[in-house]
């Protein structure tokens, strides 16, 4: 299968002051993840195991784990549960990688696998798609945790 | 790019074939904002477990 141009990785990366083993808990560890992602989460870190997380409340990104490697590198499928989505559960790929520098660690973080160009199958699907994230991202005011809307916010 | 419309307070996007390079904006942000809560989480904890070896050494080699 070609690889098209299109089908750049997104790629992001992330200097954070703490070594890789307190970092590295924040992908395998639910508690964790829900901290920085996701109202909660249904993990298990190891090759074949269950990777979900509902991320707003209502988008669920879900996956598996490919590789777990304490403290260096993690690699899980990703995709959005629901009809008509073109990033389908397990269709991309995330990789995480911690690399120590100094008393730091640089996080790199590379979602490949996504949909490709104007060609490809799913491109039909993708008004569903960002439907569906434009919601998450509420109204455009980014805000502390734009994406977060638990079951209980109307409760005061 | 994208056919955007308002319903209620939510904003619809149709995205023609073109806007593949949309997702990809989209998640190039999605994973800023996640990763830059995940520093703030991160050194969070290694602050407390620092001052807890600061606070309870004994006995530790």
């Amino acid at each position: 299968m070609a690889v098209h141009e299109e089908q750049l990785p997104v790629e992001r990366e992330v200097r954070i002051d703490a070594p890789p083993d307190v970092i590295f808990k924040f992908f395998v560890d639910p508690e964790h993840m829900v901290r920085w992602m996701g109202v909660d989460a249904d993990l298990e870190p190891r090759p074949g195991g269950i990777f979900r997380v509902n991320v707003t409340g209502q988008d669920v990104a879900r996956g598996e784990y490919v590789e777990v490697s304490p403290n260096e590198r993690v690699v899980f499928t990703w995709g959005w549960e629901g009809e008509g989505n073109p990033v389908r559960p397990g269709s991309s790929t995330v990789e995480v990688t911690l690399v120590p520098d100094g008393s730091a660690t640089v996080v790199r973080l590379r979602h490949q696998g996504l949909p490709g160009g104007p060609d490809d199958p799913h491109a039909e699907g993708w008004d569903h798609y960002l439907d569906r994230l434009a919601v998450t991202v509420g109204d455009g005011d980014p805000g502390p945790d734009p994406w977060l809307r638990s079951p209980g916010d109307e409760s005061t | 790019m994208l056919d955007q419309r308002r319903d209620g307070t939510r904003r619809l996007y149709r995205v023609r074939p073109e806007g593949f390079d949309e997702l990809r904006r989209y998640l190039d942000e999605f994973w800023g904002e996640g990763l830059a809560r995940l520093k703030s989480a991160a050194e969070a904890d290694d602050r407390v477990r620092r001052a807890k070896r600061r606070g309870g050494r004994r006995g530790r080699p």
